[in-house]
């Protein structure tokens, strides 16, 4: 079951790893010396992102991408697996798995040091497989844009030195995904939903701290939904919280883990197109749990060269724990591949000249 | 049954990606990040200016390291460049004798116990000290270089400064952090 996102985690892993000497070799010592003042402090010198919260010096563009895909196999109820046949006492039909998939494109800007604003477009592909009470089986799909979200971070303090930092972290999520998907003219049920069809707020606060080899951090960050939506319900909030450390292995790589875990209510309201006996996904009553996993990832970063500016990081995530308000289905594992690209503000290392002596 | 599976794939690897990339590892790290402090050291003699009497023309500008050297070949990079008309010299100095014919000294993080003796050491005289040390600084070093995220800024002691009798230019100070601390003993 777990081949094939795996396979493709080594794949990039060794793809990636690839450009490994070339870029050692420009990494060499090079005569910055016909940079100025501003350019040598824009000049990118340690590799130790880790996907998620970070800022941009002023000035700074990005634009990014990020890739995640989560399989889901089997329910759970509370802490404990439960069986299609028992889910099939309680419902018509039962969810035997779901595989999601998102790509989400995202532009940053830093307007000061201490300020970073970011607007992402999650694009969704749902795929639920279902098995009924009589042994039939049947596939429902959705894919469309997600809520647009809105981010603004603000370094409210910096330790001397830039060691420890902590940042303000506002969402603002905008009801842009539809909550309308249907097949056969039937509503489909509540995760296969791309949006959430409220607007959305996530005040946060993140902690950043970094030194020469390491890099850790940590956030939390409560997702509030303001309204019902216009089919008569609201998600519930849910409460993410995560810790995560780096250390660089080699100029360009760093290795990172992260604990992550969220607590998410269940729905409030009810779409009167879901009959909540029909299946567990219809059940405003059987949404939402705990979840925690854990990740390790690896970062790359291109310093010079043709791919200059350009990062690369992948993750890998398994739950440690799950206790759902079920049967619901369970994650089995998650997969995460971020690209960003500093389009304006960053400075590669010019390639080495022929002589490093007289100008 | 089947996560005990997954972990040890996914530490599988992890484990080969590391051991695939562990070959380039080595002097890129500081070749990098040092280049950038050598590179600032050229650029701090270009916009800091020395008091008349330690400015003969026609001898060179000395950049002394003292301690265990964190350059490499990278300061290799700036000696013999022309600035303002004189030719920078690098030297290295183990023992902290002879500072004050330095222009530029800067004090290795291998030297972290003794920034106060040798900032004191070398009271008013016009030496550009430079440290990349947590608290330089606040000892009373003049510039520290220091990592913001991914990247190298500075931070600038003025009051040290002053007593040194150097003159910053303010393109400098308004890239920099700075900081008004006396401590010197």
């Amino acid at each position: 079951m777990h081949k094939r996102p795996l396979s493709v985690l080594f794949l990039a892993c060794a793809i990636t790893a690839a450009p490994a000497a070339p870029l050692h070799a420009q990494g060499a010592p090079a005569d910055l010396t016909d940079l100025s003042l501003e350019e040598l402090l824009q000049v990118n010198v340690i590799s130790l992102n880790v996907l998620g919260t970070h800022t941009h010096l002023a000035g700074q563009w990005m634009v990014s991408y990020e890739f995640m895909a989560m399989g889901m196999k089997g329910n759970r109820d509370g802490t404990s697996r439960v069986s299609n046949s028992d889910v099939l006492r309680q419902f018509a039909v039962a969810p035997t798995d779901m595989s999601f998939q998102m790509h989400m494109p995202a532009l940053m800007y830093a307007p000061t040091n201490d300020l970073t604003l970011m607007a992402m477009l999650p694009v969704y592909r749902k795929s639920m497989n279902h098995v009924m009470q009589d042994g039939g089986t049947f596939s429902e799909n959705t894919t469309g844009i997600g809520d647009v979200g809105l981010t603004a971070l603000y370094a409210f303090y910096s330790a001397p030195e830039l060691r420890h930092r902590f940042l303000l972290n506002a969402t603002v999520n905008v009801p842009t995904g539809s909550i309308d998907e249907t097949m056969d003219d039937m509503r489909l049920e509540y995760p296969m939903q791309l949006g959430s069809g409220s607007f959305d707020i996530a005040p946060g606060i993140t902690y950043l701290g970094q030194s020469r080899n390491w890099a850790d951090g940590a956030e939390v960050i409560p997702q509030i939904r303001l309204n019902n939506n216009d089919n008569g319900y609201r998600l519930g909030n849910q409460y993410r919280a995560k810790a995560w450390f780096a250390r660089r292995l080699t100029d360009w790589l760093s290795a990172s883990t992260m604990v992550e875990g969220d607590i998410t209510d269940k729905i409030h309201g009810l779409d009167p197109e879901l009959d909540p006996q029909d299946e567990p996904t219809k059940d405003i009553n059987v949404q939402g749990g705990k979840r925690v996993g854990l990740s390790l990832g690896l970062n790359m970063f291109a310093p010079n060269g043709a791919l200059a500016g350009h990062r690369l990081s992948i993750e890998g995530i398994l739950p440690v724990y799950q206790s759902l308000n079920g049967p619901q289905l369970e994650t089995d594992w998650q997969l995460r591949i971020g690209w960003q690209w500093i389009v304006k503000g960053f400075q590669s290392i010019p390639k080495p000249s022929a002589s490093g002596s007289s100008p | 049954m089947k996560r005990p599976t997954s972990w040890r794939a996914l530490a599988s690897v992890f484990i080969l990606a590391v051991l695939i990339t562990a070959p380039s590892r080595g002097g890129a790290q500081e070749s990098r990040e040092y280049a950038v402090k050598a590179a600032l050291l050229h650029k701090f003699v270009e916009f800091i200016e020395w008091p008349s009497e330690t400015a003969a023309m026609n001898s060179p500008i000395e950049i002394c390291v003292l301690g265990q050297d964190p350059f490499g070949s990278t300061l290799e990079a700036i000696r013999n460049k022309v600035v303002r008309g004189r030719k920078l010299a690098i030297r290295r100095l183990a023992q902290a004798e002879g500072l004050a014919s330095c222009n530029v000294l800067f004090i290795s993080s291998s030297e972290r116990n003794h920034v106060n003796d040798v900032v004191t050491s070398l009271g008013s005289s016009s030496v550009l000290t430079v440290g990349d040390m947590s608290g330089f600084a606040q000892e009373g070093g003049i510039i520290n270089l220091v990592t913001d995220g991914n990247n190298v800024r500075f931070e600038i002691n003025v009051r040290a400064a002053e007593r040194a009798r150097l003159k910053i230019a303010s393109r400098v100070l308004n890239l920099a952090r700075v900081i008004r601390s006396d401590k010197t003993s």
